[in-house]
């Protein structure tokens, strides 16, 4: 399961869908264009008039005919395709952008990074180590208010995506079943799956405009008294009503087969992920012994169905139009030998101390289950157990205090600030000064106390601590989120350049935090320049700037000469990112399979190699875990 | 129907659409605005919590300031009872200046503690006092930042349901009154010691 393939597979499908339902949909204009144009040449004619019985013996083809001739028809067909992309055009507008909104329309609440609830921190807990694990940023969790259990991933790409999970959820599973079902959500922003199901309902709301429109001609006939055109218009408005509807049976048949198939395959992932096939069977067990399954009491929760876990809203066909495929038959597929027994979940209080226990730490045992730089590569989008159980080592070696600074949107900054801190007293005496002038005394306060913690963490442990911030420092409001950036700005000048690891912290803040889009039709040819001064940046030296050329040629479509520049500037380097934001989505891994090669021409991977890799990659919108460092 | 017939109808579905975003971004910077309320909600909650712990240490050595005690108890509980209610309402404007009025009284009593305490050297050497001292005033500090964001949220939706157009259609969406913002009094005059001067 390749990340790229999979994305790029469900682009493709995407467009085949597209067509298909393009050729539904000019085959419903055609036709619904005809009834309109009829009813409306008899709507021209009077009741008693002999023209219309002219008309109606001269038999459909004469009236075919006639109506070809006229302007009539083309007039007809641009309205009523203007009403279809009409349709589709306002459900892209609701349901797409950030994930947030969908959440917010489902009656979600927002649970704040820094909460003190038990269950709510078990969920917070499980979803930022599958996010640290698979190289994501820690997307925001909102919980819904239902007794079912359920959990959704909405957003139209990884940074904005949020994850909802209902108090049902929350209540009923315990933690390796939690783990399951946010594996499954994650799985879904992986595969593209959000942005896929978005395109096609986006279509079928227009087709049911359609529909919609007869229905509202069918029902004000109701209160017309006009007797004459009361006829046509109840033929129009019949005619429409079947049309629109008709399409959108078979285009929600389509919508649920394709729904179908991508929830097999987050399943899949899901046990990949987590390498443990019970946690999600033992979920979709509890699902199906529950007394309201996974139905959603929302009068809205159907507009967004193809977003659950499992099947959120009830559809008369059953089986035709679900978007989820049945229970028994997911529980089967993960668990071969399954008895057929499901479970019913009681919300008995669980032991609070539910934790994972970590493997025996040894100093830098987490960097040890880190995946090596090829690994990593090779299972970005498709993360393994490896990376969840390095994921879960960090986080249990990150120090309390750090960790519920992270969490927490005013010690946040402290902890960015301190991160900036300079090794150099000098230097450090001017960002401090800085600070003490530009910040208020609580944050620095704040400061002072977690700095020796910070002094004390190992150099790998940065860049995750800085991914663990982000939802908190997400809950800034953009006046104090300027300012903020304001201030790291000043202390990254202060010791006037700009070191790799600044410029990787900041990158990482600024790409996530303000949702920057990271997509594109350029391929690697056109890009080169970039291409090179990426390169030069992970050479330690000129000696090793051919090998590392050399190593990186075999990925790229054409050879770059090795150049003979000096090592380049940071401001070149950001350059070369903004070009390289725009590289077609194939493209992408070829360029990281490149820059890891020549990192590792070298025989190691140093700490400024590997967050480099780590950063560029975040900023490229590919999720790359855990690096080891040799 | 001719041209300009179609391109008539063209403006008047565009315009169908600028007024559904405008709803739509009104629900929104509401929403961020009760989500804002939250992260105050959780600091004073921890607040809250810290205190009973306070009072109890601080029993053990003020045997006789029972009034004292009491009434920082009984402030600490209409707070908490203005909190609830605010956090079900959040920039309503009755419920906003409960939980300020609320807040208010809840510092004057801790104020109040504060120069009693200034009698009993042994308690306010108490490693336990100290540390609850400490954590209270950190979470003041959280407390002020996040109310700093919730007002810049209840700001940013105040504006955008003033200004024009969405000023027009916002009692139709049911956005008619501006979210109130939370305002304490300043509490750091209050917890300093005030000088006792004859």
């Amino acid at each position: 399961m390749n990340f790229f393939a999979e994305q790029d597979r469900a682009r493709r499908k995407t467009l085949v869908l597209v067509l298909l339902m393009a050729a539904a949909v000019l085959c419903l204009i055609l036709m619904t264009a005809l009834v309109a144009g009829m009813a409306l040449q008899m709507l021209q004619q009077p009741i008693d008039s002999p023209n219309l019985g002219v008309a109606v013996h001269a038999g459909w083809g004469g009236l075919i005919q006639r109506l070809m001739e006229s302007d009539l028809l083309y007039y007809t067909s641009a309205s009523v395709l203007l009403v279809v992309i009409g349709g589709s055009f306002y459900k892209m507008l609701q349901l797409g952008g950030s994930g947030r909104k969908v959440a917010e329309m489902l009656g979600g609440r927002l649970i704040p990074p820094n909460t003190r609830d038990p269950e709510e921190k078990k969920v917070l807990n499980v979803v930022e180590e599958m996010a640290i694990a698979s190289g994501n940023p820690v997307p925001q969790v909102y919980v819904l208010e239902e007794s079912a259990i359920n959990a959704f991933a909405a957003g139209s790409d990884r940074r904005n995506a949020v994850i909802g999970i209902t108090r049902g959820a929350m209540e009923l599973l315990n933690r390796e079943e939690l783990q399951g079902v946010i594996a499954h959500e994650f799985s879904h922003i992986h595969n593209g799956d959000m942005r896929l199901n978005l395109r096609l309902v986006a279509i079928l709301h227009g087709i049911l405009v359609i529909g919609l429109i007869g229905s509202f001609l069918l029902r004000s006939t109701a209160r017309r008294s006009n007797d004459k055109n009361r006829g046509a218009q109840v033929g129009l408005g019949l005619a429409l009503v079947i049309l629109g509807y008709c399409g959108v049976f078979f285009g929600n048949l389509i919508k649920a087969a394709v729904s179908r198939q991508r929830e097999f395959l987050a399943d899949a992932s899901a046990v990949q992920f987590t390498r443990n096939p019970d946690g999600i069977a033992n979920a979709l067990k509890k699902i199906g012994g529950h007394s309201r399954h996974a139905l959603l009491d929302n009068e809205r929760a159907t507009e967004y169905s193809h977003l659950y876990f499992a099947q959120g809203v009830s559809h008369f066909l059953g089986r035709l139009m679900a978007t989820h495929p049945d229970l028994s038959e997911r529980i089967r597929k993960i668990q071969p030998r399954w008895n057929g027994a499901m479970i019913t979940p009681s919300a008995k209080k669980e032991e609070p101390a539910a934790e994972p226990a970590p493997a025996p730490p040894a100093s830098g045992v987490s960097a040890e289950q880190a995946l090596g730089l090829v690994a990593a590569v090779a299972s970005i989008g498709n993360p393994q157990a490896e990376s969840l159980a390095a994921a879960q080592d960090f986080l249990h070696e990150l120090p309390q205090a750090l960790h519920d600074a992270a969490h927490d949107p005013f010690s946040a900054r402290a902890l960015l600030f301190g991160l900036l801190l300079d090794k150099n007293t000098e230097y450090r005496e001017r960002q401090r000064a800085h600070l003490r002038q530009h910040c208020d005394s609580e944050t620095w306060s704040a400061l002072e106390q977690l700095q020796p913690a910070i002094d004390a963490l190992a150099r790998s442990q940065y860049l995750p601590l800085v991914e663990l911030a982000i939802p908190a420092l997400k809950n800034l409001s953009p006046a104090q989120y300027e300012g903020f950036k304001r201030n790291l700005v000043a202390l990254i000048k202060a010791d006037e350049q700009i070191s790799l690891l600044e410029w990787c912290l900041y990158r990482t803040v600024s790409a996530n935090c303000e949702n920057r889009v990271a997509r594109g039709h350029l391929s690697l040819k056109q890009v080169s320049d970039a291409v090179a001064t990426v390169l030069l940046m992970v050479c330690d030296d000129a000696s090793t700037r051919t090998a590392a050329f050399e190593a990186a040629a075999a990925h790229l479509p054409q050879r770059i000469p090795t150049p003979d520049t000096p090592l380049p500037a940071i401001a070149q380097l950001d350059a070369a990112l903004k070009q390289l934001e725009q590289l077609r989505p194939l493209e992408k891994p070829q360029f990281l399979k490149a820059l890891a090669a020549a990192i590792q021409a070298d025989g190691k991977v140093t700490h400024e190699e590997a967050e480099l890799f780590r950063a560029l990659a975040d900023c490229l919108d590919c999720p790359v875990p855990l690096l080891r460092v040799s | 129907m001719d041209i300009s017939t179609l391109i008539v109808l063209v403006v008047v579905v565009a315009l169908v659409f600028y007024v559904i975003a405008i709803y739509n971004k009104l629900v929104a910077l509401k929403n961020r605005y009760q989500n804002a309320f939250s992260q105050i909600e959780v600091q004073l909650k921890r607040r809250y919590d810290l205190i009973p712990n306070l009072v109890e240490t601080a029993k053990a050595y003020m045997a006789h300031e029972r009034e004292t005690l009491e009434a920082v108890i009984a402030a600490r509980n209409t707070a908490l009872a203005g909190l609830k209610s605010a956090a079900a309402n959040p920039g309503n404007a009755e419920a906003m200046q409960g939980l300020a009025g609320a807040e208010h009284m809840l510092t004057n009593a801790l104020g109040r503690l504060n120069v009693v305490m200034e009698a009993y050297p042994d308690l306010k050497a108490n490693q336990n006092m100290m540390q609850l001292t400490e954590e209270l005033t950190s979470t003041e500090n959280k407390v002020a930042f996040s109310r700093q964001a919730f007002n810049d949220a209840v700001t940013e939706y105040n504006v955008y349901r003033q200004s024009f157009p969405p000023v027009v259609f916002a009692n139709l969406f049911g956005h008619s009154l501006d979210a109130k913002l939370l305002e304490f009094a300043d509490s750091a005059e209050i917890q300093q010691a005030p000088k006792v001067s004859f």
